[in-house]
């Protein structure tokens, strides 16, 4: 059971990061080509992120590191926004690779993350 | 003020907001049903964000607003990263199947109520091509 005063500094931590994650976000958005690399990136990095705090114990850092900045950083909506217009004004196989990027990059960052976060703990 | 600093300050405290939510709804759902909760309702939030822009008058139609609501609160409600280290560690408890599953769900219905939400803010408004 979180003490109360730990929650709070959870969820200050987790405001502060998040809208530090959502201003990065921001300023990737822009970057945009055949996919929209903006938001991939953001996605992926942050993912990277989730994973390298995966294999640590949970506490105020962590869930300030995780919830906060990687869920600030990282979005579904703009996603499933951008793969409905791409499949509108672009057509099916744009969609379609939006979806598998967004979807494999993400887990594969994960996976890479932990690893990487085991390797240093060993 | 300026205008680059205005819109960063609107998307971080958007954001700022989005992710409390999104830690609360988490403290209070399992897993597997904070992220269905999350990520659809933000989905047809910034549909319905997105939807209003196309009612020029409306106070959410303003770039502030759109920036707050749309890119700093969805974007900060909603989450990937969360949801792909959630099937990372749910393949392995569930299966493949099941998780494909829960991919599949959650993305096709992002997609619908997102197009639904659009649809049903901007019915009467200004139409654009975008």
């Amino acid at each position: 059971m979180t003490n109360p005063l730990e929650l709070w500094l959870m969820l200050v931590g987790v405001a502060v990061l998040g809208g530090l994650g959502a201003v990065l976000r921001f300023w990737v958005n822009a970057w945009s080509g055949y996919l929209p690399w903006g938001t991939l990136a953001a996605n992926t990095v942050a993912s990277f992120v989730v994973g390298v705090n995966l294999p640590l114990p949970g506490n105020v850092i962590s869930t300030w590191l995780v919830v906060g900045l990687a869920g600030g950083l990282s979005t579904f909506s703009t996603f499933v926004a951008q793969t409905g217009w791409w499949l509108w004004k672009r057509g099916r196989v744009p969609a379609l690779l939006n979806v598998l990027t967004n979807l494999g990059l993400p887990i594969l960052a994960v996976l890479a993350g932990s690893s990487v976060s085991l390797t240093l703990l060993n | 003020m300026n205008s680059r600093l205005r819109s960063t300050a609107a998307v971080f405290f958007g954001g700022a907001l989005g992710s409390v939510l999104r830690f609360v709804v988490g403290l209070i759902l399992p897993s597997f049903a904070s992220l269905f909760v999350v990520n659809l309702l933000g989905a047809a939030a910034l549909g319905w964000v997105q939807g209003r822009a196309y009612h020029p008058g409306h106070r959410l139609a303003n770039p502030r607003a759109q920036e707050f609501w749309g890119t700093g609160f969805c974007g900060g409600f909603t989450t990937m990263s969360g949801l792909a280290a959630f099937v990372l560690l749910q393949q392995q408890a569930v299966g493949t199947f099941a998780t494909l599953l829960y991919i599949f769900t959650q993305l096709v219905l992002g997609l619908v109520v997102h197009r639904v939400a659009i649809g049903v803010a901007a019915r009467g408004g200004v139409d654009t091509d975008d």
